[in-house]
């Protein structure tokens, strides 16, 4: 290995090794065990893993994270981008429009579903305000507490704390692209959505790429805003995967159990962002820019 | 066209209402008091506003919680893009075996939950006597943020393309040269970016504080706001009152790094 | 969907193996020196300077209590030179995590707060908690308020904050305007008043059932009212098919009736008691009814204080059922709050601890200063010490009620092990949705008895 090698990794790979991959190695090993955070872990081979495979919540857990992370992919990911490329626009209006848009991803998590949560209460809120004096009756909804309306209520909110983050990212995208190909594509008779399909959009793979790889991975792991504000609930309409873990954990003492839901998310997490880097190349090592550049 | 536009113009409006209007709702509570920011008009200004929460979290210590969370933030930052820098760098170069290694395991780290490893990791922060400090908070956040800042960066640079650095090494120039003349002018606008990103997860990171920390000198702005938060009840209008006033570091920040961000593409785009 | 967790198989569990190979044995060994490096963690031991120790406790934010504590740790410096003890107070909702790493990772403080029950029993079975035995103080204390903290005939840990039972609280001036006269004293007269209330508009009942927690409390009533407190017994004792048991299945039936009859506000099943909404229902007068902890008293006080001292809140037991075995002057809720000692601390730590127990919290002038502080406390004769008071009346009230409780029942999710309460909980929700049957509540909870 090369002493410049030595320099760049070294710190980088230190740092992670230590404080991220040592502990999920113990909490990988810590799945095969009983211990319920006092004492001394019992040795329980694989019942952690046979009780994973029989365990209905579990099940259910895996159902509500895959819905969380394809509704919130499906909603953030085309606000973002059209709401990306309005802002890139050079127009003084857009960017006063930017700099409001940007505000949600300043306000702390709790102070978000502490917010949400007195918005959408169905005899005090915002929205029940709203219902009563413009007429407005499908306002009037028991938002958090109705089992078909819970798990889309914890996705929209999840967009409005993120797609600030995606749009900004898209923002970027946008403004690296050159003139130049907009002014080819024109004088080719291009126009309008043409240049859209035909420019934008090819140019911005990359970008899509990343921001669809942050969503995704980020999604998979949302705790939170679910976490303060149903808990899960009701039943176990929005219970996913991370809150799961976390019950099992911190509120069961169940540590060897709740460290085989943290193996399979993180295998599951592994598993998809390597899904994604292949079919993106997002993360390619090589230069895949090709075409006007 | 003109209807495409109308259309986006009209999305990009109704969305400002979508973004600014809970918004609002959060500045209102924040000037009425605990008994009644729930039966007052929710919307109307009407019904008595007061200050006095922000005198509340300030007596409660706000200014103390958004100390520690500029001071971990700003370490994290430093730490977290000087090192992934460095990583990144190497991997783009392929110098040797152990970068491509380095980079599979750091694409593995890309996905693994914080809460998946809590507790091995306050047991490791325990056995390293870095307990109830925020070099514990600093440490282990910055090591969460690497494997994503490597990546993105990785995606930035590597389309130098290798004929140059090759050019470069021969004109007798060293990997100080490729990195100094080629990879820094490159990876500088995504430093901006990442800035941000890395930095609101620091800064909006709740369960590592939690865990991590105990007393109330080293807690944190996410853990502060707990702070009014009793046995059985939450003072909302407090925790709002909180919530606008830690914005304002970060609109400073942000404003700082935006214009660090369009500088940099402005160079790119000129380049 | 079948919510329990599958019990675990009772496998013959062998000790974590010491020796090992490769990466395993490295992280094994990791966690096992941090498990056990209990000794020697206490950060002073004992010497001429006297000795250190510290204690945690959940605190309610900046509340009177804490003060009263504080004034008691300087006194207790001042009369015994040298010792030291650092409070620490820690919020509610991150405490019980923090307490259980620090165990399990052997530097727990040496004084630290506690419900009780099956929480503190677990640190007791793993050996982490002193047993202070069986002092001459305990005779001081009323009778019922120690059993929270008694294992085996031992006790291991004395009262520090006020006793905690759950009444309901109405609105006196809706009740006047809906024409009833007073609290119901039966089931059936409740669900009378229920239906009037709603034929005038009112929400009957509010409920903040997005914490789970309030809903318990109509069961725990509701099962000792028809079942007497052995029903609870048995559950507790682990007894097969005991969460099946008739006084159980009423209860549950008896619940969903009240669901079904409208008694609560839209959104009951989202509200959070924290962020006082279902109060507001009451003091604003949308709503009649709260079944909650006396806490609520002080609560309402501090949301719309001339509420409170109007006399608009009225307290009210919970009424009895026809036919049932319970005593209607039984009571539920948290009997009191605790503090125990660590068995990791040093003697001499464990000798401050002690002495700091016997000597500042189980005497009649902490009570006194609790009082001052809004505190009903447990301890015998309190009585007079309420005159005065603000809310001298409700205090009274809620010392002579659990005074006279035959049976003080202690809440179930904190009797219960972690796992089997939280299952309960989440499962209870539902029936409270109306999304579960009782039949499949209670199949439910038999299933996961055993289960850790």
């Amino acid at each position: 290995m090369r002493l410049a090698d030595l320099i760049g990794l070294t710190p980088a790979m230190t740092l992670f090794g230590l404080f991220i991959l040592l502990p999920l190695l113990a909490a990988f090993v810590l799945s095969f065990f009983r211990w319920n955070g006092l004492g001394a872990p019992h040795w329980a081979g694989g019942a952690n893993w046979v009780q994973f495979a029989h365990d209905p919540v579990a099940a259910t857990s895996l159902v509500v994270t895959a819905k969380v992370v394809a509704l919130s992919w499906v909603v953030q990911t085309p606000l973002s981008l059209a709401l990306g490329l309005f802002t890139a626009g050079h127009q003084r209006y857009r960017a006063v429009y930017a700099a409001c848009y940007v505000l949600p991803l300043l306000l702390s998590t709790a102070g978000i579903a502490l917010m949400w949560e007195a918005l959408l209460d169905p005899n005090f809120g915002g929205l029940a305000g709203l219902s009563h004096s413009l007429n407005l009756g499908f306002l009037q909804q028991n938002w958090l507490g109705n089992a078909n309306l819970a798990l889309y209520v914890i996705v929209a909110i999840i967009a409005w704390q993120f797609i600030p983050f995606h749009t900004l990212l898209y923002q970027m995208g946008r403004r690296q692209i050159p003139r130049v190909l907009y002014e080819a594509a024109t004088l080719d008779g291009a126009s309008g959505w043409q240049l859209f399909w035909r420019v934008t959009l090819p140019q911005l793979r990359y970008t899509i790429a990343t921001s669809s790889t942050l969503m995704i991975v980020g999604a998979l792991t949302y705790f939170d805003i679910i976490y303060i504000m149903t808990d899960g609930g009701p039943g176990y309409t929005t219970r996913v995967l991370s809150l799961d873990m976390y019950q099992a954990a911190f509120q069961q003492d169940q540590f060897g159990y709740a460290s085989v839901l943290a193996v399979v998310l993180g295998v599951l997490g592994v598993g998809i962002a390597m899904l994604l880097i292949r079919f993106t190349g997002f993360a390619s090592m090589e230069s895949q820019q090709e075409g006007a550049a | 066209m003109r209807a495409g536009r109308l259309a986006v113009f009209l999305l990009a409006t109704v969305w400002l209402v979508i973004v600014l209007a809970p918004i609002y709702y959060m500045v209102l509570a924040s000037l009425r008091s605990q008994g009644s920011y729930l039966t007052v008009s929710p919307w109307l200004p009407t019904g008595g506003l007061t200050a006095s929460e922000y005198g509340t979290v300030f007596a409660a210590g706000l200014g103390r919680y958004l100390l520690n969370s500029v001071i971990i933030t700003a370490a994290c930052i430093l730490l977290t893009l000087a090192f992934s820098l460095g990583a990144a760098f190497r991997i783009v170069r392929k110098s040797s075996r152990a970068s491509g290694a380095a980079f599979r395991l750091l694409l593995i780290g890309l996905a693994i939950p914080i809460q998946a490893i809590i507790v091995p990791l306050y047991l490791l922060i325990d056995k390293l006597h870095l307990y109830d400090t925020l070099a514990a908070l600093i440490l282990a956040m910055s090591a969460a943020a690497v494997p994503v800042s490597v990546l993105i960066m990785v995606s930035f640079i590597r389309d130098i393309p290798r004929e140059l650095i090759g050019a470069m090494l021969v004109d007798g120039g060293t990997e100080w040269t490729v990195f100094r003349r080629l990879i820094w002018p490159l990876a500088r606008p995504v430093l901006a970016t990442l800035s941000i990103y890395d930095g609101l997860n620091v800064w909006n990171n709740f369960i590592l504080p939690l865990v991590l920390t105990q007393s109330s000198n080293v807690a944190v702005l996410p853990l502060g706001l707990t702070k009014f938060e009793g046995q059985y009840a939450i003072d909302v209008p407090a925790v709002m009152a909180a919530v606008l006033l830690s914005v304002l570091p970060l609109v400073a920040l942000f404003v700082v790094m935006r214009k660090q961000v369009m500088r940099s593409l402005g160079a790119i785009v000129l380049r | 969907m079948s919510p329990a967790r599958g019990s675990k198989p009772k496998s013959a569990s062998r000790r974590w193996p010491l020796t090992g190979t490769g990466a395993v044995a490295a992280v094994a060994s990791l966690l096992l020196a941090a498990c056990g490096s209990a000794a020697g963690s206490g950060h002073s031991g004992p010497g001429t300077n006297g000795t250190s120790v510290t204690a945690w406790i959940v605190t309610t934010g900046p509340s009177p209590i804490n003060t009263v504590i504080n004034q008691t740790v300087s006194a207790f410096e001042k009369s015994h030179p040298g010792d030291h003890i650092t409070v620490s107070y820690v919020e509610n909702q991150s405490y019980k995590q923090k307490l259980q790493l620090a165990m399990g990772a052997g530097n727990p403080p040496t004084i630290f707060w506690t419900w009780g029950g099956g929480p503190l029993k677990q640190y007791i079975d793993a050996g982490d908690v002193q047993s202070v035995g069986h002092p001459s103080w305990t005779a001081s204390f009323l009778p019922s308020s120690l059993g929270a903290v008694t294992f085996g005939g031992n006790v291991y840990g004395i009262p520090i904050e006020g006793t905690q039972p759950v009444y309901f609280f109405y609105n006196k001036t809706v009740f006047a305007k809906a024409g009833l006269s007073g609290f119901p004293a039966t089931w059936s007269a409740l669900l009378a008043d229920v239906r009037t209330l709603k034929a005038k508009g009112y929400i009957p009942i509010s409920l903040a059932e997005g914490d789970q927690w309030p809903g318990l409390m109509y069961l725990e009533y509701l099962t000792d009212r028809i079942g007497g407190p052995s029903a609870f017994d048995a559950i507790e004792a682990g007894q097969a098919g005991a969460w099946s048991s008739p006084a159980v299945i009423q209860a549950l039936t008896d619940i969903q009736q009240l669901v079904r009859a409208g008694a609560f506000q839209s959104g009951y099943d989202s509200l959070h008691y924290s962020g006082g909404g279902s109060d507001a229902l009451l003091y604003s007068g949308r709503a009649a009814i709260q079944l909650m902890g006396d806490w609520d008293i002080s609560q309402v006080l501090g949301l719309n204080k001339s509420f409170v001292t109007a006399g608009h809140l009225g307290l009210a037991a919970f009424p009895a059922v026809a036919g049932g075995k319970g005593n209607p002057s039984d009571l539920a809720g948290n009997t009191a709050s605790y503090v125990a000692i660590a068995s990791h601390a040093t003697s001499a730590q464990k000798k401050v601890a002690e002495a700091f127990l016997q000597d500042e919290l189980a005497t009649s002038s902490y009570a006194k200063a609790s009082v001052g502080a809004g505190e009903v406390p447990v301890i015998s004769g309190a009585a007079p010490l309420f005159a005065g008071q603000q809310l001298a009346s409700y205090d009274s009230t809620i010392y002579s009620s659990v005074q006279q409780a035959p049976s003080f029942q202690y809440s179930w999710d904190q009797s219960l092990s972690p796992a089997e309460a939280t299952t309960m909980l989440t499962n209870l929700a539902q029936v409270f949705e109306l999304s579960q049957s009782p039949q499949k509540f209670a199949a439910t909870m038999d299933s996961q008895q055993g289960a850790s």
